[in-house]
């Protein structure tokens, strides 16, 4: 395994926006989210506009604050110049205490402006019972699917 | 006070300790190589276990539903050996019963042309059910690894 390919500069500020989308989403500021996102970006499939749609309205309904993420154990591989493919981590931590877990896989592109930023993000809510209040869920990320560029 | 690393060197480090998580947790346990060395040693309350099987065998102890792990807080420092780096990292496990446990890894990673790769690995449980029954990390005891 070799990591060569990405500076440390590339690695220090790919890191950032992962750190960034967290305070983006716990926040509800979606005006920001262009500093995490390109514009054509894709999140599980879908087009970011549509998928903030649905967070935006989650939030709206919710009692609380979204539980706070906290992001955790990158990995990065350079799949192509200007291409890197991120495996990450998540947890958050509930109102009640309670913790839960799941991982992010991205392709981050170098933006027109020079910055990192995530083309196409799938988030997986990881190893979860029947009951979860989000649904079941179980691992479906790999080593090569991290190391293969988005959509191919 | 030992040498501060290369930066690449930590950034290396770092991904290595996270892919082991990633690895774990998705049961890739062919890839184990990829971050341990032949001569991988992990020391735990559970007891001592060798190379890549005994990782294995380590983190199954869990049960049927292993934990998610997570690094966070890792120091780097060189060692003696300009081959050899140690680490001190906080890991936190998340349950299938949405429980948090952490603790403390200690760390002595080899340095290769792939990539660094973990030759000993000492887990010091922190709260509970760990207890410091192996004692608890400190300054002194991450400086003795590799020393």
């Amino acid at each position: 395994m070799s990591a060569a390919a990405i500076s440390a500069a590339d690695r220090v500020a790919i890191r950032a926006v992962l750190a960034a989308y967290v305070q983006v989403v716990d926040n509800a500021d979606w005006e920001h989210v262009h500093e995490v996102f390109t514009p054509e970006a894709r999140f599980a499939g879908q087009p970011l506009a549509k998928v903030i749609e649905g967070w935006a309205a989650m939030v709206a309904s919710r009692p609380v604050p979204l539980f706070p993420h906290q992001c955790t154990d990158p990995v990065l591989y350079a799949v192509a110049p200007g291409v890197v493919r991120s495996w990450s981590k998540f947890f958050t931590v509930r109102t009640d205490g309670t913790i839960t877990s799941g991982d992010y896989l991205d392709t981050f592109v170098r933006h027109a402006d020079g910055r990192w930023r995530i083309r196409e993000r799938q988030a997986s809510l990881g190893n979860r019972p029947e009951s979860d209040p989000f649904g079941p869920s179980r691992r479906s990320f790999t080593t090569t699917l991290w190391r293969t560029a988005a959509g191919e | 006070m030992a040498a501060e690393p290369a930066i690449e060197t930590v950034h290396a480090v770092e991904q290595a300790l996270a892919l082991y998580d990633h690895l774990v947790d998705n049961g890739e346990w062919e890839h184990l190589p990829l971050i341990l060395a032949e001569d991988f040693t992990l020391v735990a309350p559970a007891g001592s276990f060798a190379g890549a099987p005994g990782a294995r065998a380590y983190e199954e102890l869990a049960g049927e539903h292993l934990p998610a792990h997570h690094v966070i807080n890792t120091q780097v420092e060189t060692t003696a050996d300009p081959g050899l780096v140690r680490a001190w990292s906080r890991y936190l496990l998340v349950t299938w019963e949405y429980e948090a446990r952490a603790g403390d890894y200690l760390d002595l990673l080899r340095l290769t042309g792939d990539g660094p790769r973990l030759v000993r690995r000492e887990v010091l449980p922190r709260g509970a059910g760990g207890q410091f029954r192996l004692g608890h990390a400190s300054f002194e005891r991450w400086r003795a690894v590799g020393a």
